[in-house]
């Protein structure tokens, strides 16, 4: 698995909550989204290979003011943290949120490096979405859902 | 001599039951005064008028559930019936939180469960809560919203055949003959539009002289939405919109509920400066008593429809 799909459920003030189809929530600030994305999009998380190696604190948090790209990607960096209580790898955005991925991703690499989190709207996707859930609240209202 | 040694021992006997019986006295009173009555504990605030007789009337019970940063509300009607409203930001809160306070409650059944809107901070328990607990009728606006969580919620719904009560202002919710559930908020056009915290699910309860005011994440657009509507919003008791969130709460909206409680529920420490300094000032100076999940634990109101009481878990 070399990404994860969600959608951005909410807006809270700077932050978008993005929940993942796993249930993971992530935080992600809202002026580094991608244009199109708005509360409802569908998007996926992809894990970027860094260029550079060990991140220090002090680069992690000075590329955390990286604008959107285009209007339908984006990218945070993030650190690779491995949480020996759960015998689990995960990524830590630098707001502090954190995000659990299988294990094969982080094989290439080792605790504290930086690496980026791409996020992509999926048109194609919400859409599609958008269509199951309709159908399901024409079931349950007897076609008159809105 | 005899006698003076007699008169003695039975002053000093009379002495030592006095002063037995005075010890009793004080105990007595100490443990009275030290002890709570019955749970939950820390009992605190406030009759409005008399005294509460649930010996004459039976109880409504609401408990504000404490699922950190996300909403549920169980409401156990004075009918015996059950009613959720929200579930809970994830599986854990519906595993440690919700149904067990069903469970505690001796409820087999949820009579109602209201969707006040499809956020995940207030849908996420509920695929756990269907899938486990047996659910007569649920009452959703409709809107559209992407996420898993709420796909899965609407399959449920679907594959138990549960009766899906498509709920807009001027819906009357049934739950128990003693209560009336009406619906404020929202309308078609609300609905229509792509902010699902402005198209929330806004009841007031009313039972007898109490009412309450449940307002999912409204905002200020469906607060002067609602206050156009005419609609009669007083209540003595409002859960606070949105966590705290300033984005409600607005000064008119307290003016026009005048609750002389709310209750916010809210994550400790939680990542989006819930609840709002401004509202907090704006509760205060109102001279509205506030409590938090956060700090209070799961907030408890019991009413006999003419007064109520509050505990906290702490």
């Amino acid at each position: 698995m070399d990404e994860l799909r969600g959608v951005i459920d909410r807006f809270e003030g700077t932050l978008a909550v993005i929940v993942l189809d796993d249930a993971q929530q992530l935080l992600w600030p809202r002026a580094l989204l991608p244009t199109l994305a708005q509360p409802g999009t569908a998007v996926h998380l992809q894990f970027v290979l860094p260029s550079s190696t060990i991140a220090s604190e002090e680069s992690c948090s000075a590329e955390s003011t990286l604008s959107a790209e285009t209007e339908i990607s984006a990218e945070l960096p993030a650190k690779v943290l491995y949480d020996a209580l759960s015998d689990r790898w995960q990524l830590e955005l630098t707001n502090g949120s954190v995000l659990y991925w299988t294990a094969e991703m982080f094989a290439p690499l080792e605790a504290g490096q930086l690496v980026k989190l791409r996020l992509v709207v999926d048109l194609e996707d919400t859409a599609a979405r958008r269509k199951r859930v309709q159908s399901l609240l024409d079931d349950l209202f007897g076609d008159s859902g809105t | 001599m005899r006698r003076s040694y007699v008169k003695v021992k039975r002053r000093q006997l009379q002495w030592s039951v006095f002063s037995f019986l005075v010890l009793l006295v004080v105990l007595s009173v100490w443990l009275l005064l030290s002890t709570p009555a019955e749970p939950p504990p820390s009992p605190v605030v406030t009759p409005t008028e008399g005294t509460l007789t649930t010996a004459s009337r039976p109880p409504l019970t609401v408990a504000f559930l404490d699922v950190g940063q996300g909403d549920a509300t169980l409401i156990h009607s004075p009918g015996g019936n059950t009613m959720l409203i929200d579930g809970g930001n994830s599986r854990a809160d519906a595993e440690k939180v919700i149904l067990p306070t069903l469970k505690s409650w001796n409820a087999t059944r949820l009579n109602l469960l209201v969707i006040t809107h499809p956020d995940q901070d207030h849908i996420g328990g509920l695929p756990h809560v269907l899938e486990s607990f047996p659910v007569d009728r649920v009452a959703l606006t409709g809107q559209v919203h992407t996420t898993q969580t709420y796909e899965k919620v609407l399959t449920l719904i679907r594959d138990k055949k549960i009766p899906a009560i498509k709920t807009r202002r001027g819906t009357m919710l049934e739950l128990d003959p003693l209560l009336t559930l009406a619906v404020l908020g929202p309308d078609d056009a609300a609905v229509e539009q792509n902010d699902t915290n402005n198209a929330s699910i806004v009841i007031r309860l009313t039972y007898d002289r109490i009412s309450m005011l449940f307002t999912g994440d409204a905002e200020k657009p469906e607060e002067e939405a609602i206050l156009e509507s005419g609609a009669d919003v007083r209540a003595q008791i409002l859960k606070v919109a949105h966590h705290g969130s300033p984005s409600g709460s607005s000064q008119r909206w307290l003016q026009a509920v005048a609750p002389e409680v709310a209750i916010i529920s809210v994550g400790k420490e939680n990542p989006f400066g819930h609840p709002g300094y401004e509202v907090l000032t704006r509760l205060t100076q109102s001279n509205i008593t506030v409590y938090r999940t956060d700090r209070h634990g799961t907030i408890t109101v019991r009413s006999d429809g003419r007064t109520y009481q509050i505990f906290t878990e702490r």
